[in-house]
């Protein structure tokens, strides 16, 4: 018989005493809530008897264990367990949490008087014979028994339960299930069920939810406090010797060596929220942790440029493969860049080293007899002379009642399901239109199947090292047999096959894009083996963070991939993946724009510490969470403002005003240290999190920390001590020493998440960063600022975000990002955009004719043209008759925007051709375009927005408003007053117009 | 019309009327718990009074059957107050309990138990209220629940819940 359970659980003493007293063998597994042991509802402990006769309920598991022999007792026993179940427990469990209301105590007390009154005259609670029930409620009360205060608090007038509690205490197989249950009466306490607490039916206030519970704690003890003293003054120099940075990041001997990858972002779009806190900014976190705990830490992501998805959407842009990955590079590159993601490398995989390793893998790979050949029908343009992935191909949807025509090779954009490619009515070619024909093509496959065993063993081994849905999504792939899957397809833009017969064909993506971490890892360093296969005498580990859709990749196909080539590369040993980020209620999705993506945020104006805080307090870590706009201003205005922010500046502006700066040297009493040990216990908690991949809670516990630290403020009030006697100047001053202390020990657990606010407050500090950092091995709180330290100018370090402002994001941001384009566009659509899409056109149309002639095929885009220069047209005639009201409603920017557009494209043109006659009339455009801009900004401040005074308030609260953004950027960026001092007397121009025209109506 | 919710208590007297038992007064003690009288003896308890009313019918079962049935009983007297008055906490209680339904017949595996019929009673006005798309993440446990509303007695004058729907959006999904 097994039992699983958390630490420190109650429930599982009840089993471990029953086992005991009815001699029978029992086995401990230790489990948690995510684990995948359940078949039931999650509580813990969980017997298990054999895998189909489980008990999830303690109280059911002791009455298996240690059945009651006297039946006609049967219905008072049970009755005890369910009152111990629904009433005991919760209200004893919510009495011994954090600031338990009256009403709790209130009831555990008269529940303890019940079972005072049962033992009235009874050795036990149901007479002369002990029972299941005396086993429930003793392991139940054991907190309350085996804790002098408590025993004391409660039990002082109840002799009936002391006598039994003590009798049943001292039987010798009851002190032997004490001790293998090894748990402590001080708690914490492990959750009983997943639900968290039942409520007690008849409370004011409903007990504590689970989040509550695990935070029941008591005071300090002695040994925390003598190890806080120890770490206070001792702390500092027992510091791990720093880790020299060098330029290229190698494996050292003798230091803990950690490799971070995030999931390559693939390259065709631009990264939504979901997907940075999901990959990048998880591991960015991790891995600013890593290098505050003195780990030599390689941190790499790049771009996955290679497979059918990036083609598609070179064809519809009409570039090359290349332009796209290059152009959408930049764009990754950027956002995360604004995000202050600091990789060591950011790489792309469609480099030489990336084709090199991945060939050299695959040769390897074939050569060790786990590759295999098959034919498969695939469609084949015989005008392109190509085979055509399912994406580029295109037909009439064979789905009865469908009929849509633009059908995809791989799914049907109108009725929503999947299409199997040869089956499509009609099918075409997305290139040419030529109709494909079906034509056997020859693919190399992997045999998943022969790995599986190995697979198997690395993955029970490895596990427990996962996060949840890690283990999850691993352990449903391996539920069935793993089958060949093909390593080739017939494309071009990709990694060479290097085997005759194949060389016109590419490897999969999902085969070469998980290579991408080595390859990037070769292009950061130059030895890439250094790391991913490692000498035995370096102690190298390999973290990996991504999203639950990419797990399969990472705990299937890679690792399998690996084991076949068999040459002792480096498998992961921790992955951390999360569950998804949804959008308001609804979800983040790319492909049809709906959420807030990298730019947006930028384009928010609010920092990027603030997204990162937000979004590590939110990351989806053991479910799928929301982000919603509404948290992001409560966070950031209770959280980092009210708490954080408030403690970091009072404390430094107290040493600042009433020390000149210079840091008080602290003498600390028993009240202090006491202090010192609770955030040494989040401290622990803190780096225990971290080094399990769990951000979200580590971050937390830092926040619990800076809580203490206010508290501590209000408490001591130092304010009032300077003013008072020698011995209270000497306790205020030692206040705010420990304090300042505080704040430095912030800066250091906090530089993970926010990266920029650290570097401000180090400034404050004045402190390096190589001066804040932690011992993993013995974290507790040291004394950062050394005797004499003097501090810098303290400033506030964050800003409020007010509810209007996030109003009016969420309605900027709301429907796909299509929507909000066509609602900016049917507003600024001017003559330049119109120029611009004709061009455009107008290329594409060229492009069709030269490769066919097929008129049907060209005929609808020439009639698009033809349609767009007809608006533009009518666009400049309506341009020219109202000039001013068109531009001076400030078209400047649009146009500016024109301006450097067309630059680009006369550069380019004038770079690829001689010839003035093709480049002349661009140029010319040009040129127009930059006398329309000097007019309109003319326009534009000699009469300011004068279009608008016939217009409506509505318009005017708009253009408030967007001066109003336009001007903070501007004060955020300079603080040269001429700079911004034009744009707010707009702004206070246009307050001025709005008041006088709301008097009016 | 049926009640929009239903308490324990009620849940008691249905369960009464399912087993053609008759108990008398049910109602809340001080301590809110449900009290019941037995054969002229006080039983208190959710899971105390539907036990005693069970094997005063005089229905045999196994121990291990028993206490099978007695935990299921005892998890629902814990969390279902809770469920009935808070719709995000009902919607965690009916995921765990739709896990524990995706691999067995009934709650306690393969027989019928009164801890399904007390069950069904807690959650078919959570059910009810469920749009067709809401129940799609509760699949087990709708089909458990078609399951038990076609046993004999069970819906007494209450109209079954509609709940082919729910497989009728898995075999046809809605378009995108």
């Amino acid at each position: 018989m097994k039992i699983y359970t958390n630490k420190n659980n109650t429930g599982t003493l009840k089993l471990l005493i029953a086992a005991n007293l009815a001699a029978k063998k029992v086995e401990i597994v230790e489990a948690e809530f995510e684990d995948d042991v359940f078949a039931g509802p999650r509580q813990l402990p969980l017997l298990e008897v054999d895998p189909e006769l489980r008990f999830f309920s303690s109280n059911a598991a002791v009455q298996y264990l240690f059945p009651i022999l006297d039946m006609s007792e049967n219905g008072q026993c049970q009755q005890l367990q369910e009152w111990e179940a629904t009433r005991l427990q919760p209200s004893l469990s919510a009495a011994l949490g954090k600031s338990p209301a009256s009403d709790v105590k209130q009831v555990l007390k008269s529940s303890l008087e019940h079972v005072n009154g049962l033992l009235e005259g009874h050795q036990y609670v149901l007479g002369d014979k002990i029972s299941a029930a005396d086993i429930s409620i003793w392991s139940t009360l054991y907190p309350l028994t085996h804790n002098d205060d408590l025993r004391e608090q409660y039990l002082k007038e109840l002799g009936n339960i002391r006598r039994w509690s003590d009798a049943i205490g001292g039987a010798k197989s009851v002190q032997e299930a004490v001790r293998q249950w090894g748990g402590s009466p001080t708690g914490p306490f492990g959750q009983i069920s997943a639900l968290g607490l039942p409520q007690v039916a008849n409370l004011v206030s409903p007990a504590g939810s689970p989040d509550d519970e695990a935070e029941v704690q008591e005071g300090p003890t002695p040994e925390e406090i003598e190890a806080a003293k120890e770490g206070w003054l001792n702390g500092l120099s027992k510091l791990q010797p720093p880790l020299k940075q060098e330029k290229i990041v190698l494996p050292v001997k003798g230091r803990k060596n950690v490799l971070i990858t995030s999931a390559l972002p693939y390259v065709n779009n631009v990264p939504h929220l979901g997907n940075i806190i999901g990959c990048v900014l998880s591991a960015d976190i991790f891995a600013r942790y890593c290098r505050l705990c003195d780990y030599n830490t390689l941190y790499i992501c790049g771009t996955d440029e290679y497979g059918t998805a990036t083609e598609t959407k070179a064809l519809e842009e009409g570039v090359t493969p290349k332009q796209i990955c290059d152009k959408y590079f930049e764009i990754h590159n950027n956002v995360y860049r604004w995000f202050n993601i600091g990789f060591d490398y950011f790489g792309r995989t469609s480099t030489e080293e990336q084709a090199e390793i991945t060939q050299r893998l695959f040769l390897k790979l074939n050569e060790n007899g786990f590759v295999s050949s098959q034919t498969v029908d695939q469609l084949f343009c015989e005008k392109c002379d190509r085979f055509l992935a399912d994406r580029f191909v295109e037909g009439t949807c064979p789905h009865p009642g469908c009929g849509y025509e633009g059908a995809r090779g791989d799914q049907c954009d109108k009725c929503g399901r999947l299409v199997n490619a040869p089956e499509l009515l009609q099918p075409r070619c997305k290139v040419c239109a030529h109709p494909p024909v079906l034509k056997p093509s020859e693919q190399l496959f992997i045999e998943l199947g022969q790995l599986e065993p190995s697979l198997r063993s690395w993955m029970s081994r490895w596990e427990h090292l996962w996060s949840g849905p890690a283990r999850a999504v691993g352990r449903a792939w391996l539920r069935e047999p793993l089958r060949a899957r093909a390593l080739t397809r017939d494309l071009r833009w990709g990694v060479p096959v290097p085997l005759d017969g194949y060389r016109h064909k590419v490897f999969y993506v999902w085969f070469d894009a998980p290579i991408g971490y080595m390859s990037i890892t070769q292009c950061a360093t130059k030895q890439y083996e250094a790391w991913w296969k490692p000498d035995k005498e370096y102690d190298v580990s390999l973290y990996q963070f991504m999203a639950k859709d990419n797990v399969p990749f990472h705990v299937v196909m890679f690792p399998a991939t690996v084991l076949g080539v068999n040459e002792g590369h480096l498998l992961v040993k921790h992955l951390f993946a999360t569950e998804y980020l949804n959008y308001e209620e609804g979800k983040f999705s790319k492909s049809r724009g709906v959420g807030v993506f990298g730019n947006d945020a930028q384009d928010t104006g609010i920092p990027s510490d603030v997204w990162r805080f937000y979004l590590a307090s939110i990351r989806p870590e053991t479910s799928d969470s929301s982000f919603s706009w509404t948290e992001l201003g409560t966070r950031n205005n209770s959280e980092l403002l009210n708490n954080l922010g408030n403690f970091c500046h009072r404390s430094l502006s107290f040493c600042s005003n009433a020390f000149k700066g210079l840091v008080p040297e602290p003498n600390p009493r028993r009240s202090d240290y006491e202090l010192m040990a609770l955030v040494n216990r989040e401290i622990a908690a803190y780096v225990q999190n971290m080094e399990k991949g769990r951000l979200r809670e580590a971050l937390r516990h830092v926040l619990s920390i800076s809580r203490l630290g206010n508290q501590h403020m209000q408490s001591e009030q130092p304010w009032v001590l300077l003013k008072g006697s020698e011995d209270d100047k000497q306790r205020g001053a030692t206040a705010i020493g420990l304090c300042c202390q505080l704040v430095a020990l912030l800066c250091a657990l906090l530089a993970p998440y926010v990266p920029d606010t650290t570097r401000k407050l180090r400034g404050q500090l004045n402190v390096d960063a190589e001066k804040l950092r932690l011992n993993p091995e013995n974290p507790r709180l040291l004394r950062y600022l050394p005797p004499g330290h003097v501090i810098g100018k303290p400033e506030p370090l964050f800003v409020k975000i007010e509810q209007e402002r996030l109003e009016e994001l969420r309605a900027r941001y709301a429907g796909t990002q299509s929507q909000r384009a066509d609602k900016k566009n049917s507003k600024t659509i001017d003559t330049a955009e119109l120029e611009k899409a004709i061009g455009e056109q107008g290329d594409a149309v060229r492009k069709l004719k030269s490769t066919t002639k097929d008129k049907s095929v060209w005929q609808p885009e020439v009639e698009k043209l033809l349609e767009l220069k007809k608006r533009l047209t009518e666009a400049q005639k309506q341009a020219e008759t109202r000039p001013a009201a068109n531009q001076a409603a400030g078209d400047v920017a649009s146009l500016e925007k024109a301006i450097a557009e067309q630059g680009d494209a006369v550069r380019k043109l004038k770079s690829t051709t001689k010839d003035k006659s093709v480049w002349q009339p661009e140029v010319e455009k040009l040129l127009e375009l930059k006398k329309r801009l000097t007019e309109a900004q003319k326009q534009a401040e000699t009469r300011p927005a004068t279009n608008q005074a016939a217009g409506d308030v509505a318009s005017l609260e708009k253009a408030i408003a967007e001066q109003g953004d336009k001007v903070r950027k501007l004060k955020a960026s300079t603080k040269d007053k001429a700079v911004w001092q034009p744009e707010v007397n707009v702004l206070l121009d246009l307050k001025k117009r709005l008041q006088a025209l709301q008097v009016k109506k | 019309m049926p009640k929009m919710s239903t308490n324990n208590v009620d849940v008691i007297k249905m369960i009464g009327k399912y087993l053609d038992v008759s108990v008398g007064a049910v109602c809340y003690n001080t301590d809110k718990v449900p009290t019941a009288v037995l054969e002229n003896k006080n039983v208190e308890g959710f899971v105390t009074i539907i036990l005693s009313m069970v094997s005063k019918c005089g229905t045999a079962s196994s121990e291990e059957q028993r206490l099978l049935t007695y935990q299921w009983l005892e998890y629902i007297s814990m969390f279902s107050n809770q469920a009935v008055a808070n719709s995000t906490f009902a919607f965690k209680f009916l995921q765990e309990i739709n896990r524990a339904l995706q691999c067995n017949t009934y709650l306690t595996g393969q027989f019928l138990t009164i801890a399904d019929v007390a069950l069904y009673y807690i959650v078919y006005p959570l059910l009810e209220h469920m749009s067709v798309a809401e129940r799609d993440a509760f699949v087990h446990l709708c089909r458990w629940s078609k399951h038990i509303q076609a046993q004999p007695r069970v819906c007494n004058n209450r109209p079954p819940l509609p709940l082919n729907a729910v497989s009728l959006s898995v075999l046809a999904p809605a378009v995108h």
